[in-house]
């Protein structure tokens, strides 16, 4: 394993980790901009124009960018967060240099008004979609709680209302705030030729221009909140539980990751005896979400909507009790989270996606040998102190149950 | 590129394949069970998937709790996937603590104590588990597919139902377990880096003595139909499946049958995708996939579209698989077979995905195939294997299953 970094003049940041054993190459974009960098008059701007730099640029059309993807094979794909917008294609390297020209061509897209009218009509499809996955309403709904008017709750897909109202001006002025190159890096990982990749960035994305980029990251007051939502014809109920957690930049973010493994992985943790080894719930879990200048940790159970109020009372008894843990209980939690890393580094491309999302937060790179090592390195008293500022005592609760 | 396969058979005839991965810093461990939900008694479907998860509830003197930690202890993870024909349980480790994993999951397989205590939550589980598909349509709508389409049992949900699963008892699970969970046809896989002979030494200690023999269920010749089956639910999308048959692995149109589904559903390039997504709008999922298991296989169609667009989605999806032979280019055949190579290229890369395509090898061919069979096997389809393949097995005798609040015309 190598590293390499380099910024060009315009900002843009390259990083690219070598590994000389990789079968394929995996290269993307991460762009710093999300739901949370949106107004409501334009919610769900970022995820609709994340669609639409598949949609053609000045030099391809539509279906040319697509039938040259495919035609290399190149394993495409993208998705938009909260604050995380990032463009992915894994390939074999024989077609890296195709690759890039292509990836970096539809990061300036043309926004072509019949597309656009097209592509809404998917997105529109999209939302249809996620309405029907009971999970995702309430997630959608206990991030808003829990925010409250904090844009860090902003809704990713928005609204059929509002995405029908977003018109193409808006999206391209949006682009034009959001899309300068000193907000994106542009990431390599597995197998690539260092000197290939800066002069490709180089021909394609030197010209782009520079402009202000900024974010809004006053801290959020998370939200005392209560709320009950339902479906008609509901099988199972859900409910979950926020609390306060450290942001990305916050070195207790591991403390507050191993944490939750103890008292929420889906195998051998605290809720897994207390809720599913005793069948009664059908999942659940806790885990710990970091954000820019803001995190929360996130207690989550579904059960038989008889079984909910029992299922809530004890899902918030080991969130309240996470302090709850032995010696051996880290150790497992080490090992487990450990080994997720490690298979995780196989792939170049889900290895790419860890890093370059972590650059977005902080330019600084570890390695997987440095992640292992900071994993290893914890303490019991490390977690105990991470109590001491984030207690993992719920602020936020969401209930979804049949109507 | 030479790939380093490893077989072997233990005493009681157990097989043990192996690929040695000389990069991986993790191993992959499964052992293949030929025990699914085409074993369950007609009275008490889902007692499979049941029993997959008794497995770790206790065994060989130790409880669950005691089971769990060992296995977290080293890291490992657990997977167990009850499936239709086959089982398969299998882990993912550091290269050091494979000795350990596999010595583990030889206790909870062979030892298990299927406790009556346990049985209770387990059942609870897993009719929470069937109560979960009914509120996830997609899901729901394959399952529905599966059922309508193949005959009994082939057909079945590893799930179960309700009443299958009430209906299991102590004594039931346990008289299944020494009835079903046999040695013959089992197949124990290694993907990573490991000393062979090493974990075959250890293999043999551990997995040496189990014994008894089944009989394999085949499936045998069965003749799809036109079938129409819908659900009716109120959800803000209509969920569209289609089945209709093909060739299996061991066909020599395998090859041209999944280009052919490559020509309609391989990246974002494929036909579907390209004239029901991108230049109408009408979807934001919409795939067709070839299904193929030992001795059946068929195309899966999906589409999940608001229900006033349903039977235009359903009409131009159609029309795309009827005029599929039509007009197949050069450039279009590149584009299928280079997703296709470089899909089993890049998950190469994972030792548990390396694992399951050794497992699907072994049981629907019975051999193992390189990575480089396979590519010259994809370069050699031409457009007119594919134009004859589609004659043979066109569009027809489709199973359509449709959820949500309205109900679509079929016609092909």
């Amino acid at each position: 394993m190598k590293f390499y970094q380099e910024k060009l003049a315009n900002g843009l940041s390259i990083i690219g980790e070598y590994n000389e054993t990789a079968v394929s190459s995996a290269l993307g974009f991460f762009v710093r901009t999300g739901s949370r960098d949106e107004t409501p008059e334009i919610s769900g701007v970022s995820h609709f124009l994340e669609h639409m730099m598949f949609k053609g640029t000045a030099r391809r059309s539509a279906l040319e960018l697509t039938y040259e993807m495919g035609s290399i094979g190149a394993q495409a794909n993208a998705f938009t967060s909260e604050e995380n917008t990032v463009y992915y294609m894994a390939v074999l390297p024989e077609y890296f240099e195709q690759a890039m020209d292509i990836l970096c061509d539809m990061l300036r897209p043309a926004l072509d008004q019949h597309e656009f009218d097209t592509e809404k009509k998917v997105i529109l499809e999209e939302i249809a979609l996620y309405q029907d996955k009971p999970l995702h309403v309430m997630y959608e709904a206990g991030l808003k709680e829990y925010f409250g008017e904090h844009k860090a709750g902003n809704s990713i897909l928005g609204t059929t209302e509002s995405v029908s109202a977003i018109s193409r001006e808006q999206m391209l002025s949006y682009f034009n705030q959001r899309y300068s190159p000193s907000n994106m890096v542009l990431g390599v990982a597995g197998n690539f030729e260092w000197p290939k990749v800066l002069e490709m960035a180089n021909r394609y994305c030197a010209h782009w221009t520079k402009y202000d980029t900024a974010r809004d990251l006053t801290p959020h007051a998370p939200r005392l909140s209560n709320k009950v939502l339902s479906k008609e014809n509901l099988q199972l109920s859900h409910i979950c539980y926020f609390a306060p957690g450290p942001s990305a930049t916050d070195e207790r973010r591991y403390a507050a990751q191993v944490l939750s493994m103890i008292m929420g992985d889906s195998t051998g943790s605290r809720l897994y005896w207390e809720l599913i080894d005793k069948g009664l719930a059908e999942s659940a879990s806790i885990d710990a979400d970091d954000m820019d200048n803001a995190g929360f940790i996130l207690g989550y159970a579904s059960c038989l909507p008889e079984m909910l109020d029992q299922v809530a009372g004890i899902l918030k008894q080991v969130m309240l009790s996470a302090g709850d843990f032995n010696e051996a209980d880290l150790e497992r939690a080490k090992n487990k989270f450990g080994t997720r890393l490690v298979l995780q580094a196989e792939s170049s491309l889900r290895r790419l996606l860890s890093v370059g999302v972590d650059w977005l937060y902080q330019p600084r790179y570890l390695s997987l040998q440095d992640e292992l090592k900071i994993i290893a390195e914890l303490k019991e008293s490390d977690l105990r102190e991470l109590l001491n500022s984030f207690s993992f005592n719920p602020v936020t609760e969401v209930r979804m149950i049949p109507a | 590129m030479k790939q380093d396969f490893k077989q072997a058979k233990l005493s009681n005839g157990i097989t043990v394949i192996g690929e040695y991965l000389p990069n991986a810093s993790s191993a992959s461990f499964a052992v293949l069970v030929p025990v699914g939900a085409i074993s369950d008694p007609v009275s008490e479907q889902g007692i499979n998937n049941i029993l997959a998860e008794m497995f770790y509830k206790g065994a060989a003197g130790k409880s669950s709790r005691q089971i769990s930690d060992l296995f977290e202890d080293i890291g490992a993870s657990r997977g167990h996937s009850p499936g239709i024909e086959i089982s398969v349980f299998s882990s993912s480790v550091l290269t050091q603590h494979l000795p350990r994993v596999l010595e583990l999951y030889a206790q909870v397989l062979l030892s298990p104590e299927l406790a009556a205590e346990e049985l209770d939550s387990a059942k609870e589980l897993a009719l929470q588990e069937l109560k979960h598909i009914e509120d996830n349509p997609s899901q729901k709508v394959m399952i529905e597919l599966a059922k309508q389409y193949y005959p009994d049992p082939f057909g079945r949900s590893s799930l179960g139902n309700e009443a299958g699963i009430r209906a299991i008892s102590a004594k039931s699970l346990k008289d299944f377990y020494q009835a079903k969970f046999v040695a013959s046809n089992v197949a124990i896989v290694l993907a990573g880096k490991f000393d062979f002979d090493q974990i075959l030494q250890k293999l043999e200690s551990s997995y040496g003595y189990w014994q008894g023999s089944g009989d394999l269920l085949s499936i045998g010749a069965f003749k799809a139909t036109d079938k129409k089956y819908h659900i009716e639910q109120n959800s803000s999308q209509l969920q569209i499946a289609l089945a209709y048959p093909s060739v299996g692995v061991e066909h020599p149109q395998y090859y041209a049958a999944r280009i052919a589904c490559g020509l309609l559903s391989g990246g974002m390039a494929g036909r579907l995708f390209i004239e029901v997504r991108e230049k109408r709008g009408l979807v934001y999922s919409v795939s067709a996939s070839h299904s193929a298991a030992k001795g059946r296989a068929a195309v899966l169609v999906y589409a999940g579209t608001t229900p006033e667009r349903g039977q235009e989605t359903l009409d131009v999806m159609i029309t795309e698989l009827k005029n599929l032979a039509k007009n197949i280019t050069a450039e279009e055949l590149k584009r299928a077979k280079a997703d296709i190579k470089a899909r089993l290229l890049i998950n190469a890369e994972n030792t548990s995905l390396r694992a399951s395509a050794l497992i699907n090898d072994w049981w629907n061919l019975g051999r193992l195939r390189e990575l480089d069979e396979i590519k010259a096997n994809i370069d050699a389809v031409q457009i007119s294997d594919i134009e004859a393949h589609l004659a043979q097995y066109p569009v027809q005798a489709v199973t359509m299953v449709t959820l949500g609040n309205r109900q679509l015309e079929l016609v092909v």
